[in-house]
């Protein structure tokens, strides 16, 4: 990101920055982002935790 | 912007400021960097050189860019600027690195977070297709700059491990691999008993090993990138937040303790640890998280001889916090889940040794001795961003 601020920075055109322009924008969601991440977290967790136990079984099997 | 802390809704600053709205409260606040109760690693602090010293911001002076926020963005860009004879003024508000630069886990690794294909849905093919390829060689600039610049951040540069946790996950890897093989680039799938020679684990059937990758010092990293921008002629003012950014003769003045600094050219590389008031809707972009570190006391001569003895961090394909590392002094790293938002919380310090005690059994629980935090800035689309937020 550095090595293509400085790039750009020193006249470079957007077309070669490796991460595109984009506008700033706040997500719709945003008042709710706490609670949703929260879940979305407890949700990954428990998807990593079941994979563990499905993984035990395999093994014991 | 926003509220403090948890829990209890508070008015949201942004619209007292502006005239005719009326307060709106938050029910559910997200924290408020750049606050952080948790200082810099003291672990890699034993073995970072000391941080370079800094100017004292003075007066007002002008400078070709103001760069607030000296983390590896802001003094990579810094340090890039001076090779091009372009000079430029660093204003950290705390000491360097004091962000998320100095309480990574320590891996330098050439992917994002999405993978290609669903960056070409995002992106385009084209865009992705840039992105993709320049983070392909990203490890190739960072030990790039390293050497060049003799930056000494215990570098190790054997290649990550990533280890197939499910037949999801290994599907996931085969396609990886595949993926960057036809690319060239040196990637290679390890059965389960080449797996378990590198790692001693038994516990994954297949791993990945990209050479590309490695692991640093992370606080030692970015200090270098700052002794390398002051030795290439950039201004670095630590302890120094920026209080104010405002429009004037000459492009712009960014304002800090008493002193201004007034440049064209204005870079904010604050990320996670963004004052949302600095510019407005800024620090609404991202999503500040709490991401946790343990490091063990060493592990006898045994252990240390079976585990991880090839050098590389272990990560696999679960969905959070699964990295493990093995340091030159036999200390076992670990990326630790916790509370996502909470600034005073610890980590599931009991989860990481289930999880340990899973990967080696025999190893017995762990001592943590060193115990970190920090925000990390997630963002709404887990793509990191590039904003132009005004032109002169």
């Amino acid at each position: 990101m550095g090595r293509d601020l400085a790039a750009r920075i020193a006249g470079g055109s957007d077309a070669a920055l490796c991460f595109p322009l984009t506008p700033l924008q706040s997500s719709r969601i945003r008042s709710i982002t706490r609670p949703l991440v929260e879940c979305l977290v407890n949700y990954y967790r428990s998807r990593d935790a079941f994979d563990d136990f499905r993984h035990r079984r395999r093994r014991a099997s | 912007m926003g509220a403090r802390g948890g829990g209890s809704a508070t008015p949201h600053r942004g619209d007292a400021a502006r005239p005719g709205r009326a307060v709106r409260t938050r029910l559910f606040p997200l924290p408020f960097p750049p606050e952080d109760p948790s200082p810099i690693p003291a672990y890699f602090e034993t073995f970072a050189p000391p941080a370079p010293v800094t100017e004292k911001l003075e007066g007002d002076r002008h400078a070709d860019v103001v760069i607030v926020g000296g983390g590896y963005t802001g003094l990579s860009t810094a340090l890039h600027l001076a090779e091009r004879g372009i000079h430029s003024v660093v204003l950290e508000a705390r000491d360097i690195g004091w962000g998320e630069s100095s309480r990574a886990f320590g891996q330098v690794v050439p992917y994002l977070k999405h993978s290609p294909e669903h960056l070409a849905r995002q992106l385009g093919h084209e865009v992705a297709e840039r992105l993709v390829d320049a983070t392909g060689r990203g490890p190739d600039l960072v030990f790039g700059l390293i050497e060049k610049y003799g930056i000494e951040c215990s570098v190790v540069r054997n290649g990550l491990i990533f280890g197939a946790h499910s037949p999801a996950g290994l599907k996931t890897l085969h396609a990886r691999t595949r993926f960057w093989q036809a690319r060239g680039a040196p990637v290679d799938m390890l059965d389960a008993s080449r797996t378990e020679a590198l790692t001693g684990t038994r516990y994954y059937h297949a791993a990945s090993l990209d050479r590309r990758g490695g692991t640093i010092n992370p606080l030692a990293y970015v200090r270098g990138l700052a002794r390398s921008a002051i030795e290439r002629g950039a201004t670095v003012c630590a302890r120094t937040p920026a209080m104010r950014l405002m429009r004037a003769a000459g492009g712009w003045r960014v304002e800090a303790l008493g002193a201004s600094v007034v440049s064209p050219v204005v870079v904010l590389a604050t990320n996670a640890y963004t004052n949302g008031e600095f510019w407005p809707g800024l620090g609404e972009t991202l999503i500040p998280m709490r991401a946790y570190q343990l490091v063990s006391r060493p592990l006898d001569e045994p252990a240390r001889a079976r585990i991880l003895r090839g050098g590389q961090p272990l990560t696999d394909t679960r969905r959070l916090f699964s990295g493990v590392r093995r340091h030159a002094d036999g200390r076992i790293h670990v990326s630790a889940d916790g509370p996502v938002f909470d600034m005073s919380a610890e980590a599931h310090v009991n989860k990481v040794n289930r999880r340990l005690a899973m990967l080696f059994p025999g190893l017995g629980p762990l001592e943590w001795e060193y115990r970190w935090t920090g925000w990390v800035g997630m963002t709404y689309d887990l793509n990191a961003h590039l904003h132009e937020l005004a032109r002169q």
